[in-house]
């Protein structure tokens, strides 16, 4: 059930009121931040989507159904626009390869990803972190945004089968598969260093 | 050895558990309002830089290369109105008939 305080908002939202759309970032961008960069990991990239995600949140709140929550309706966005920017950073990462061909090296920096660090991990979890960080970026889309919205964003499977339109067994066969899956790359890691 | 692995993918497994949300550096909204405000004002060449411009311009390049290629490929035949052209100019400039260059050319030859 949507609050009334919601509603108004998403009222004032759609008349292109200034300072409810002020109010909705700030009350929503941490919530989109820390969603994009467990799923992109890396702080800019996930100021980007942050950024790209409002201007969407924006332009098509005339379209937004009262039904749903208004925080799944961010969730998606924000989930399917990290995924958007893993690909192109992937279709990117291809044509690099013929890229470097002429390129000096200067000219194309190397990204990595295995070693990011989620800045809301304790110290004393940070190598651990870090390596599960590196596993989840190897699973797949689906998987992914089901383990980061679960063990980052704390949702319960209910909340992420809204947020991905999926049956709620579906949700938990996802996470059961990712953390088998999980389970794999970290052994495989642990046994070759 | 095994149960040293297991207990270890289960700490890393268990990393995550309590993490604090991360949060955006400072004045995001004042960086999301320039770039809403940078995204309304049109880029000159911004057009031109649409892939979909640049696939339609190299289409309407190789069309023409290949028309010319057909067009010109096989034995060229003069046209009817290309030889008439000719005979036209050759009168134009009277080539046709002997000149006086022609005629001590001739002469040149004869005294060698």
């Amino acid at each position: 059930m949507i609050h009334q305080e919601e509603l108004a908002l998403i009222e004032q939202l759609k008349q292109g009121d200034e300072t409810a759309f002020r109010t909705l970032v700030e009350q929503y961008q941490d919530l989109v931040y820390n969603t994009a960069l467990g799923i992109v990991q890396n702080e800019s990239d996930a100021e980007d989507v942050a950024q790209e995600v409002f201007i969407q949140v924006y332009r098509s709140i005339g379209s937004f159904k009262s039904v749903a929550k208004l925080s799944t309706w961010i969730y998606r966005i924000t989930t399917t626009r990290s995924l958007d920017l893993l690909r192109a950073r992937k279709s990117k990462k291809r044509f690099g390869l013929l890229k470097r061909l002429w390129e000096t090296e200067q000219e194309s920096p190397v990204e990595n990803i295995s070693d990011f660090n989620h800045p809301g991990v304790s110290l004393e979890r940070k190598e651990e972190a870090a390596q599960l960080m590196a596993a989840i970026a190897q699973l797949s889309k689906n998987q992914k945004v089901a383990f980061v919205l679960h063990k980052l964003e704390g949702l319960s499977y209910l909340d992420i089968a809204e947020v991905m339109r999926i049956s709620l067994p579906a949700v938990e066969s996802l996470i059961h598969r990712a953390r088998l899956n999980l389970r794999k790359i970290l052994a495989k890691k642990i046994a070759a260093p | 050895m095994k149960q040293g692995v297991t207990n270890q993918i289960e700490k890393i497994l268990g990393s995550l558990d309590q993490v604090n949300r991360a949060t955006l550096p400072p004045y995001f909204y004042s960086r999301l309002r320039t770039r809403m405000e940078a995204g309304k004002q049109p880029s000159p060449e911004g057009f031109t830089l649409r892939p979909a411009f640049a696939i339609l311009v190299l289409s309407v390049m190789l069309a023409i290369n290949i028309y010319l290629l057909v067009n010109q490929s096989g034995t060229h035949e003069p046209k009817w109105t290309e030889l008439n052209d000719q005979s036209q100019w050759e009168k134009e400039y009277v080539l046709q008939e002997s000149t006086p260059y022609q005629e001590i050319s001739y002469e040149w030859d004869l005294a060698k």
